[in-house]
């Protein structure tokens, strides 16, 4: 057991195994971030390893950074400053600007361990790349593979003439 | 995650999630762009709660779905996704289409235009029909009440200006050195008074230029009417100066006017400020006006201009 980063000796630690058998340890309060996690460790306490079959290592690294980052920002401190709404909107940006697959993938992952805030920014990011592009912008942007025959492609442009003018 | 397909694809976007990501855009790209990109979106996009969702919030009830082609959805387009505006760049319709038009009965939400005979020239005079009509009535003028100056003239291609990057193969408006005005009437009795009556928001928008080496002014107006004809609320552009063999647009929300509102007039005029004959004024054309969900007003505010359009 290590604590290091986290101030409160007390703190308890969780245990969380990747689909790929990477182990990662974290303070509690980080893992309560994610609902399906605090629901986990409500049911089972922390003393077993959580396995979560369907998040890659690199993919939960990625997002226990951000829950890392959302409970500190929880936290208060004497000696330090506390963050601003300013800064953590500006980390949150940083940290959605990633490759798109990648952002797939912590779509999967933010819906599988509900951590709302996190989806909420992931959908923003997703939402802002995509607003007043055309389907085949959006297709490019997000590597989505066009599966329209011509004949299913006229039928949604009749169908809903009124948004195409 | 993707299962060796060569990475992820849209599949493994949870539905539950691609309707927030939806939640986040303009209706009008979700029923459109959003539907084109894949199956599974456009099986999205057909989702009836994201329209109730959409309708509910603005007075629109399941009876006025039901009575509508499409469900939600086609509620939603009918209301939200239509020009309330007939003939938005001033074309003429024919005799025979008129008649047709006459004896049509309007569906739910069509608003209502008055159809009358048509007094306003065109620039090419074999393009004249003696038995036109349109929706456009021109008010004033020396001849004919073709409006005021020499009156107002149809132009396709417009003259000594380049065309309306908006709607570059139709027809603009021409004005003279007084006053050139059109206006249209378009009735809402076919609309639910009880969604009229939380006085939606409406977006009205206009392109309007000058003729080369020729200033001009134009403006527009927008008069929402109660059920008596009284007028309830009047929005003007004010006196725009118009640049030369430019296009501008001028585009407003019209929203928190009293409620009551049954017919809208829209009110369209140019005039040149130097000449004192032939048709040296303002163009206009490409005019819109239609309801914006409430939700998406902050969309239509502020909206920078379209790359493609900065060239002109």
């Amino acid at each position: 057991m290590h604590f290091q980063g986290s101030p409160n000796m007390a703190e308890k630690r969780v245990k969380l195994i990747s689909s790929d058998n990477d182990e990662f340890e974290v303070d509690e309060a980080v893992a309560f971030e994610s609902e399906t996690l605090r629901n986990m460790i409500q049911d089972t306490g922390t003393n077993v390893p959580i396995s979560i079959p369907n998040v890659s290592s690199d993919i939960l690294a990625k997002v226990l950074e951000y829950c890392s980052y959302h409970a500190e920002t929880m936290e208060t401190h004497d000696d330090k400053p506390p963050i601003t709404d300013a800064q953590i909107r500006e980390w949150d940006a940083d940290f959605v600007d990633v490759h798109p697959a990648t952002l797939y993938s912590l779509i999967l992952a933010a819906n599988y361990l509900n951590i709302k805030n996190l989806l909420d920014l992931i959908c923003q990011a997703v939402a802002n790349n995509i607003r007043g592009k055309t389907a085949v912008e959006i297709r490019k942007i997000l590597h989505i593979q066009d599966d329209f025959t011509y004949e299913e492609e006229m039928e949604i442009r009749r169908e809903t003439k009124w948004a195409f003018d | 995650m993707g299962g060796g397909r060569g990475g992820v694809t849209c599949e493994s976007i949870p539905d539950v999630v691609l309707a927030k990501i939806f939640a986040l855009l303009p209706s009008s790209q979700i029923a459109s762009s959003c539907a084109l990109v894949c199956k599974a979106w456009r099986d999205c996009t057909y989702d009836a709660t994201l329209w109730s969702e959409l309708c509910e919030g603005s007075g629109l009830r399941g009876i006025d779905a039901m009575r509508c082609l499409g469900g939600w959805k086609g509620l939603f387009g009918s209301v939200y996704g239509i020009n309330l505006v007939a003939t938005p760049h001033f074309e003429r319709i024919h005799y025979l289409e008129a008649d047709r038009l006459k004896h049509q009965s309007l569906r739910p939400w069509e608003p209502k235009h008055r159809l009358i005979i048509d007094r306003i020239c065109s620039v090419d005079e074999s393009d004249e029909e003696p038995h036109s009509y349109g929706y456009w009535a021109t008010e004033g003028g020396s001849v004919f009440q073709r409006g005021g100056g020499d009156g107002v003239l149809r132009e396709l291609p417009p003259v000594d200006c380049c065309p309306c990057p908006a709607a570059a193969d139709k027809p603009v408006m021409a004005t003279s050195w007084d006053w050139g005005k059109v206006q249209q009437y378009i009735g809402l009795q076919t609309f639910s008074n009880k969604f009229l009556d939380l006085s939606p928001p409406m977006m009205f928008s206009i392109w309007y230029a000058g003729k080369t080496s020729a200033p001009s002014v134009f403006k527009a107006q927008v008069i929402l009417r109660d059920e008596l004809k009284n007028i309830i609320f009047c929005w003007e552009s004010g006196e725009l100066e118009t640049a030369d063999n430019t296009w501008k647009q001028v585009k407003h929300i019209i929203q928190k006017y009293p409620p009551g509102l049954r017919s809208v007039v829209v009110k369209a005029a140019g005039m040149s400020i130097k000449h004192s004959g032939g048709f040296h004024g303002a163009k206009f054309t490409a005019v819109k006006l239609q309801f914006v969900p409430l939700n998406e007003v902050p969309l239509h505010i502020d909206e920078p201009m379209p790359k493609k359009f900065s060239q002109f």
